[in-house]
């Protein structure tokens, strides 16, 4: 069902971002250009191809996970991810007893530079309200199935800390290199909404 | 941290909307949404308010909504209230660029009818 919302002329909202951009720009307050390089960094540079190599780095080197477990932002940041959201970065470890999923009830709030920015339903009130009180049927929705006897926890992200999911090394995998390790691992397993398959 | 104060303890599933799903798809969906987010994040790091303000801006936006609106229609909205609630831009002023760029924009918009449709004025 259409809200008013969906049907307003796409040319208003572009008539008042294009006024807050003149406006900005005219006071000295924001740089178009650099402007410009954060849209071309956030389409195509961030993305969970970031977190995929820091969960492999993780997978294949016990001293690293350690430093990745006890400080989430420095770990990553050797990798050479960092900056706005990546602040305060905890990373929460899948195991067969503990399953681990991520949410920002209020807002948006993400791990940006690992995973880039998130997805639609990330952002969206059923997922944001539910997942809370009741993670099991949000996980199913996903067709994540966890065993009874796992217990799930929900880490609510907000301006002062983003997390970030370590997911379980599929079995079968030890052959694999880092790299084909990292082609592995989803965005949605680093959120807590899947597993990652071999 | 804690819900917001007020909310239901528990949704009603049963009237709860299923959660879209989508795939490693496009970052933004419109050149504006990126514009937006993007003015942002730059005026942010240029030190035009702390990142709690803007997160709190955007939660204010998201807990009054109750349509649906989209995602960066929210972002907007809480970007333009922000920024006149810090004083770096005033009401006045935005108002006024945005009259000024509806009106360029009918211009354009009646070049482009002119050659086709001599009676469109009649319309409004």
């Amino acid at each position: 069902m259409a809200s008013a919302a969906h049907t307003r002329p796409l040319g208003e909202i572009e008539i008042r971002v294009k006024a807050l951009e003149s406006l900005l720009v005219e006071k000295g307050l924001v740089d178009p250009a650099a402007v410009d390089a954060l849209i071309d960094t956030y389409e195509h540079k961030v993305g969970p191809h970031n977190g995929a190599r820091v969960v492999a780095r993780a997978w294949v080197d016990a001293p690293y996970k350690q430093r990745l477990l006890n400080d989430g932002t420095a770990a990553i940041a050797e990798l050479g991810y960092s900056g706005l959201q990546g602040e305060d970065l905890v990373v929460v470890e899948n195991t067969p007893e503990v399953h681990n999923v991520l949410v920002c009830t209020l807002c948006s709030c993400y791990p940006w530079p690992t995973l880039g920015l998130p997805p639609v339903w990330y952002k969206s009130a059923p997922y944001r309200s539910r997942v809370v009180v009741d993670p099991r049927s949000v996980l199913q929705e996903f067709g994540l199935q966890l065993p009874a006897s796992a217990e799930v926890r929900v880490w609510d992200s907000t301006s002062e800390v983003r997390y970030l999911v370590l997911p379980e090394r599929p079995a079968g995998t030890a052959h694999l290199t880092e790299e084909q390790l990292a082609a592995l691992v989803t965005r949605d397993a680093m959120i807590g909404v899947a597993k990652v398959a071999a | 941290m804690t819900v917001a104060a007020g909310a239901p303890a528990r949704p009603d599933f049963a009237a709860s909307p299923g959660i879209p799903k989508d795939d490693d798809g496009v970052v933004f969906a419109a050149p504006w949404e990126a514009k937006a987010f993007a003015l942002v994040i730059e005026l942010h790091q240029r030190g035009g308010f702390h990142w709690q303000e803007w997160v709190s801006a955007l939660s204010s936006e998201i807990a009054a909504d109750v349509d649906h609106t989209p995602y960066y229609e929210l972002w907007l909205a809480a970007a333009e209230k922000l920024v006149q609630g810090k004083g770096l831009v005033t009401s006045h002023a935005l108002a006024s660029t945005q009259v000024a760029l509806r009106v360029a924009q009918s211009a354009v918009d009646h070049d482009h009818d002119h050659d086709h449709d001599h009676d469109h004025d009649q319309a409004h």
